[in-house]
């Protein structure tokens, strides 16, 4: 046995080298295309921007540049007979200024979201002038002393490949014939040789325990099995199959950001729950007019079915008519949104007449009965009553408004908001959003008269004081909740009587123009290009989203570089505009600022908003309260380190 | 680094520029001075070169230490006023031309007169109060004011930033109601040597003479308190009658190894200080002074007797002809740059040497220089710029004062004609706007350099040019330079704002490549808008799913791509507008290839309560029509030839 693992562990080594070079010439070949397509693309970026010739206007005389001194320099010539002296006036070129130094960072028009790293990647540099060994590991014993260790690790991929290539191997080895292996591979699949997994385990210096073993099995199972979940062909092929609702939008449901309307957004990763039809409520009039004089509504199959309900004497010449799987599927799709209005489903599928959808949607109601039932919600409630709603909500919001006036604990952005699911109970004080003393919002699964729902404002001014109740919440105004005030008017040329808000500017992204130059304080400085008035929105502060944890652990490195770019967003996310980030990032500190920054919620995401403290003028700098503590603020800003100590001495 | 409005305000500065000043001195030790020029005339203690000393917490900080602090505003990093560049012509920065004829001995025994006039020094100084300005006395004060006089010296024993300061007093004047300056008591001797002497194994960095006037004026009866405390636990101290108030005014006598105090009249400037306080003058406003009490002195130098220890020795007339090969030598040197210069801005040199010739023949300069605090007054022999060193060629007070308007605006100044000798007063112009510090439209493609002006028609659109000026100089009739010119004030600007060019003023530069921002691109705020990366890496991440098959990958990277594309659709109402513009823009796609797919998309975005049933039906209507395949002939018994026919004239992919 010993002799067999020993050879089985040489034999796993080969094909882990084996592997790892496969990889690393996939990765050498994904790196080289990424870099001929980057070419592609700035050649393409350059060949668009008109080229301008640029050139630097001479002075006139050129010695003027030059800052005269009455010194005198002299200049030996040591090498010729005799030793030759000659003196000239000294001239000082100009000083220069260098540019100050930046971190290379990478443009967002909008937070992104990024997972914890637990483990370190790399070791920062740190300046080696002080104790740096004592930091370099206080700061690894943040991530528990894990650090990114290329050399013993082994990604699940090239497990799995290791162990099917060593399965196959065993096989062939052990006389079992490949017609066996063939005609049952699933089964196959399920007896890895233990002596295969031993070996891997010797291979990467493990310990080879029974909870080892099964341990490896156990994620070998399980990625095999992930990957062997049934993938829906295509629905557009021609090998579509024919799938219940459930199944075909499971990828869109599962994918579908509701607040982002995106696919698969960095912003909200896991946060929406999946769309689900229940609350829904589908259109069930009926067709009113026949949509042609084919229809199904004066078909006499029609007429037969509702006089009995087997109905399988229908027309010959409709019945033999062939339904494709993806028509089928999509049927499925639509018939609940229009239970019975087929005109209109005849018009989704486009390849079939009404009367033809009529007869399958029949038929397949009698092969399965509980498929289409239309859960028929109550009605909806008409517009009065919605009203009506409508008025309640905004009491209610009043009297809650007032309560929390008179508790102090008033309307403060803390938690970060999640859409509340919580199937047929209403919003109590179990409900994460009431817990967390949010809104609920409507990304919420609950229904929209709600009680926790934010009513919306009704003004008629620009929502830009504190009468306007989104303004008063710290919100901006939501275009589907304020109908009044010009939120959702999004013409450009609107009327000039027509209401306009001004409370919408991030989710517009209406940002000023901003430049960024060397600051008068403290490196780079960021510039308006025109004026703003009081109060106006100026940009968003964007950057990476991140936990408060890993937010400790990222302040550490960035207090050492005396540069930091966190930004508490609240009590659970910091936005961190180190790596990702956009203009607004070098606004420097200042205690005697031109901008603040505010805390909005957006379409029930935090965002922070930087806004003009004064008027300001074309030209300046822009400067907010990073809101330190009184001592840290010193350790970041040179010009306030200064300034103190001149205050102390 | 903040940009000064008033650039002369500092008091940390050091005396390099002292040095600067005294090099060449320090050098012609072994070789006269070139040329002609001999910089200006010191009182000069026994050493040649002068121990570089800084002179920090100098409560008046002297001419030179404004100029140098002028000087560093002026050069840092900036190119030199537009005007130096026209106006240079007449000014011969170093320019020795070479002449067909030597010099003369004559010349450089002036020459050498002067050096020798240097270093004969006064030895003592002699003081006499002659007046006292708007010191109020009020009637009931008592009439006696007394003026005290002490010498205050900033000394140092090791480092030059440990200063401690050492008085010593040396008279008092009792003044009485109504001043009488006729008396001889008046008059303070100080000792030239006594100035510069170091106390004890103290270095002397700057010497100062301090005056104190002190005057009684009558206390006014205090308030009685309004509520009497109950006990008394001290018994009760009777007000002094007199409330003594303290003016304190400082003169700088010597500093740095040089001597500062010229023959003339002295001003000094008092300011009230608290009594008791150590004197913590603050400055003072430039309004407050013609208001402030003055003291004003006669100062005398008194040359008694010649220093034993002159700093240049004079030379040997047997020693000129070396002298001259060397002064030679030198003019070769710098000549060639010259002869250019001087070849295409030849100046009318016999119209304005003319106006010279009529001008004091003494080449001895006062600058009177008035800032923020007492006004100091400074000689020097020559027509050399003391801001920037430049010697005017011919050295004539003209051209020096046109070039001082001209060349440095940040002071103003003001020719006056004081006892047959020239004073030149300096001020500073507060007009200056002083924060210009460069420009984004600053590089500009060249017009000159370009082949033709239609250059920037060929662009396709209209670009943002930066706007230039260029100075055409016409030579009319001009004027005779005369001295007139300059006992009048500059004309100021009309504006009072103190900066004329608000805003851009500095060079701007692309947030991601650091790369300046160009006149063409100002307008356009490209940075950071351009997130393809983030739609190549949100495609990416869609692309790594297993579990999704190919139709819907490429609906969702079509969808993503398009969202964010279009950042307006922020809300659920514009939803259905997007979902039109989707099937406007990718229609073929939609239709035919994607179309189930997109109906998928669809459904989700019902089911998730984005769309309502009614919004679909309108997206579904304008969704083109898919070919008929399940429709058979039957389809056209039905009854649908019409429509048919028109789904047949669609193009078919």
């Amino acid at each position: 046995m010993n002799a067999e693992l020993a050879l089985w562990s040489k034999r796993s080594r080969v094909e882990y080298t084996r592997v790892l070079e496969e990889q690393r010439v996939k990765k050498v070949d994904i790196i080289r295309n990424e870099f001929a397509e980057n070419r592609l693309r700035l050649s393409k970026k350059i060949s668009r921007t008109p080229f301008v010739r640029v050139k630097k206007i001479e002075p006139i005389s050129s010695s003027d540049n030059y800052v005269r001194t009455a010194q005198t320099g002299r200049i030996f010539f040591p090498f010729k007979t005799p030793v030759e002296t000659q003196e000239t006036p000294l001239r000082n070129l100009p000083n220069v200024e260098p540019l100050p130094s930046m971190f290379s960072w990478v443009a967002i028009n909008k937070n992104y979201s990024v997972d914890d790293e637990t483990e370190l990647k790399n070791i920062p540099y740190v300046d080696g002038d002080d104790h740096d060994d004592t930091f370099i590991e206080e700061f690894v014993k943040n991530y528990d002393g894990r650090v990114h260790d290329a050399a013993k690790e082994i990604d699940d991929a090239a497990l799995i490949k290791i162990i099917d290539n060593l399965t196959k191997q065993y096989n062939a080895e052990q006389g079992l014939e490949s017609i066996i292996s063939e005609s049952s591979s699933k089964d196959l699949v399920g007896v890895i040789p233990t002596v295969i997994i031993e070996a891997i385990l010797l291979m990467l210096d493990r310990e080879i325990t029974v909870q080892a073993v099964a341990e490896v099995k156990k994620k070998y199972f399980t990625y095999k099995g992930e990957s062997s979940t049934p993938l829906l062909p295509n629905l557009d092929s021609n090998n579509a199959i024919s799938a219940t609702r459930d199944q075909a939008l499971h990828t869109h449901r599962s994918l579908f950001c509701r607040r982002c309307y995106k696919y698969d957004c960095t912003l909200h990763p896991f946060e929406v729950p999946t769309a689900s039809f229940k609350h829904k409520k589908p259109d069930i009039s009926e067709p009113s007019e026949p949509c042609g004089p084919h229809c199904f509504l004066t078909s006499p199959t029609r007429r037969s079915v509702r006089v009995d309900k087997s109905g399988s004497n229908s027309n010959s010449d409709l019945a033999d008519v062939e339904w494709t799987n993806a028509e089928q599927t999509v049927l499925r799709i639509y018939r609940p949104m229009w239970p019975s209005d087929f005109c209109q489903l005849s018009k989704v599928i486009s390849s079939k007449t009404c009367a033809q959808v009529f007869q399958f949607a029949e038929k397949e109601a009698v092969l399965s009965p509980g498929l289409f039932q239309s859960t028929c919600s109550p009605p909806r409630a008409t517009m009065t009553k919605k009203r009506q709603q409508q008025r309640q909500l905004w009491t209610m919001h009043q009297k809650r408004q007032d309560m929390g006036l008179k508790t102090g604990e008033g309307i403060n952005n803390v938690y970060n908001y999640r859409p509340c699911d919580h199937p047929g109970q209403p919003c109590d004080e179990l409900c994460p959003c009431m817990v967390n003393s949010t809104f609920c919002e409507k990304f919420c699964l609950c229904s929209s008269a709600c009680k926790n729902r934010f009513p919306g404002c009704r003004c008629r001014a620009q929502c830009s004081t504190k009468q306007c109740p989104c303004f008063m919440a710290v919100r901006e105004c939501d275009p589907d909740l304020c109908n009044v005030c010009g939120a959702q008017n999004f013409d450009t040329d609107r009327s000039p009587d027509s209401a306009q808000c001004k409370n919408v500017a991030i989710q517009r992204g209406q940002h000023k123009h901003l430049f960024q130059a060397p600051s008068e304080v403290a490196g780079w400085g960021i510039y308006l290009k025109d004026g703003v008035e009081k109060h106006e929105f100026i940009s968003e502060y964007c950057g990476e989203l991140i936990s408060q944890n890993e937010a400790d652990r990222r302040g550490k490195l960035y207090d050492r570089y005396m540069c930091s770019f966190l930004f508490n967003l609240n009590n659970d996310y910091v936005v961190d505009a180190t790596r990702k980030g956009n203009k607004i990032r070098f606004a420097n500190h200042s205690v005697n600022p031109n901008c603040y920054a505010k805390v909005m919620t957006v379409n029930g995401d935090h965002r922070i908003g930087i806004y003009a403290k004064r008027s300001i003028q074309a030209g300046e700098e822009l400067f907010f309260d990073y809101r330190y503590g009184p001592t840290e603020q010193l350790k970041f800003v040179g010009k306030e380190r200064y300034d103190a100590a001149s205050f102390k001495a | 680094m903040k940009r000064l409005k008033e650039p002369l305000n500092g008091s940390t500065t050091s005396s390099e520029m002292v040095s600067e000043y005294q090099i060449t001195n320090g050098k012609s030790d072994a070789a006269p001075p070139e040329g002609k020029t001999c910089p200006r005339a010191y009182s000069k203690t026994s050493r040649g070169i002068p121990d570089r000393s800084t002179v920090p917490q100098e409560k008046v900080p002297s001419i030179e230490d404004a100029v140098y602090i002028y000087r560093m505003i002026m050069n840092s990093g900036t190119r030199p006023p537009i005007f130096l560049q026209r106006s240079l012509t007449y000014l011969a920065q170093a320019r020795k031309v070479q002449r067909n004829t030597p010099k003369s001995s004559e010349d450089l025994e002036s020459l050498v007169q002067k050096l020798s006039n240097m270093a004969a020094m006064c030895s003592q100084v002699q003081l006499t109060l002659t007046n006292v300005l708007n010191l109020r006395v009020g009637p009931t004060d008592k009439k006696e004011v007394s003026i005290e006089f002490y010498l205050q010296k900033n000394c140092y024993k090791r480092r030059k930033t440990d200063i401690t300061m050492k008085e010593k007093f040396i008279k008092k004047i009792l003044l009485v109601t109504p001043y009488d300056f006729s008396a001889d008591r008046h008059c303070i001797t100080l000792d030239a040597a006594e100035l510069s002497s170091n106390i004890g194994s103290h270095h002397m960095s700057a010497c100062y003479l301090k005056a104190k006037v002190t005057v009684a004026t009558e206390r006014k009866p205090s308030q009685p308190p309004a509520k009497k405390t109950k006990r008394r636990y001290y018994p009760e101290v009777p007000e002094p009658k007199y409330r003594l108030k303290e003016y304190v005014s400082t003169l700088l006598l010597h500093s740095g190894g040089k001597s500062y105090l010229p023959s003339g009249k002295q001003t000094l400037f008092l300011q009230e200080v608290e009594s008791g306080q150590h004197m913590t003058p603050k400055f003072m406003d430039w309004d407050d002074l013609s208001s402030a009490p003055q003291l004003v002195l006669e100062s005398l130098q008194v040359n008694q007797r010649k220093f034993t220890k002159p700093s240049v020795e004079r030379p040997n007339l047997t020693n000129t002809t070396q002298i001259r090969g060397h002064v030679r030598a030198q003019m070769d040197l710098s000549g060639q740059a010259a002869q250019s210069l001087h070849e295409e801005g030849d100046m009318p040199s016999s119209q304005t040497s003319a106006s010279a010739s009529d001008i004091t023949k003494s080449d001895q300069l006062y600058f009177v220089l008035q800032y923020k605090g007492a006004p100091q007054t400074t000689v020097q022999v020559g027509y050399t710029c003391p801001f920037c060193l430049k010697k005017t060629h011919p050295a004539t007070l003209v051209l020096l004062l046109k070039h001082m308007r001209l060349c440095h605006n940040r002071l103003l100044f003001l020719y006056k004609e004081m006892e047959g000798e020239a004073a030149i007063t300096v001020t500073v112009n507060t007009f200056y706007d002083g924060s210009y510090s460069g420009n984004p439209l600053d590089i500009i493609p060249s017009q000159k350099q370009a082949p033709s002006i239609c250059e920037s028609f060929k662009c396709v659109e209209p670009m943002r040019r930066a706007p230039y000026t260029e100075v055409l100089n016409i030579r009319a009739d001009r004027r005779p330079l005369t001295l007139e010119e300059f006992t009048k004030h500059e004309p100021l600007p009309l504006i009072s704002s103190s900066s004329a060019l608000l805003g851009h003023n500095r060079l701007y530069y692309h947030s991601i490549s650091n790369q300046p921002v160009l006149s063409n691109d100002f307008d356009t705020d490209s940075d950071g808008e351009d997130t393809e990366w983030c739609r190549i890496a949100s495609s990416r991440l869609i692309d790594d799913f297993i579990d999704v098959n190919k139709g819907e990958k490429e609906l969702m990277k079509l969808w993503n791509h398009f969202i964010s594309r279009n950042p307006v659709y922020i809300c659920d109402a514009q939803m259905e507008g997007a979902c039109l513009r989707f099937i406007r823009e990718h229609s073929e796609i939609v239709s035919f290839k994607l179309r189930n797919n997109f109906l998928c998309h669809l459904a989700t975005l019902y089911d998730s309560g984005v769309l309502q049933t009614k919004h679909i039906k309108t997206i579904i209507d304008a969704l083109p029509k898919k070919a008929a395949t399940g429709i058979k002939a039957k389809a056209v018994v039905n009854g649908y030839a019409t429509s048919l026919s028109r789904i047949k004239l669609e193009p078919l992919k």
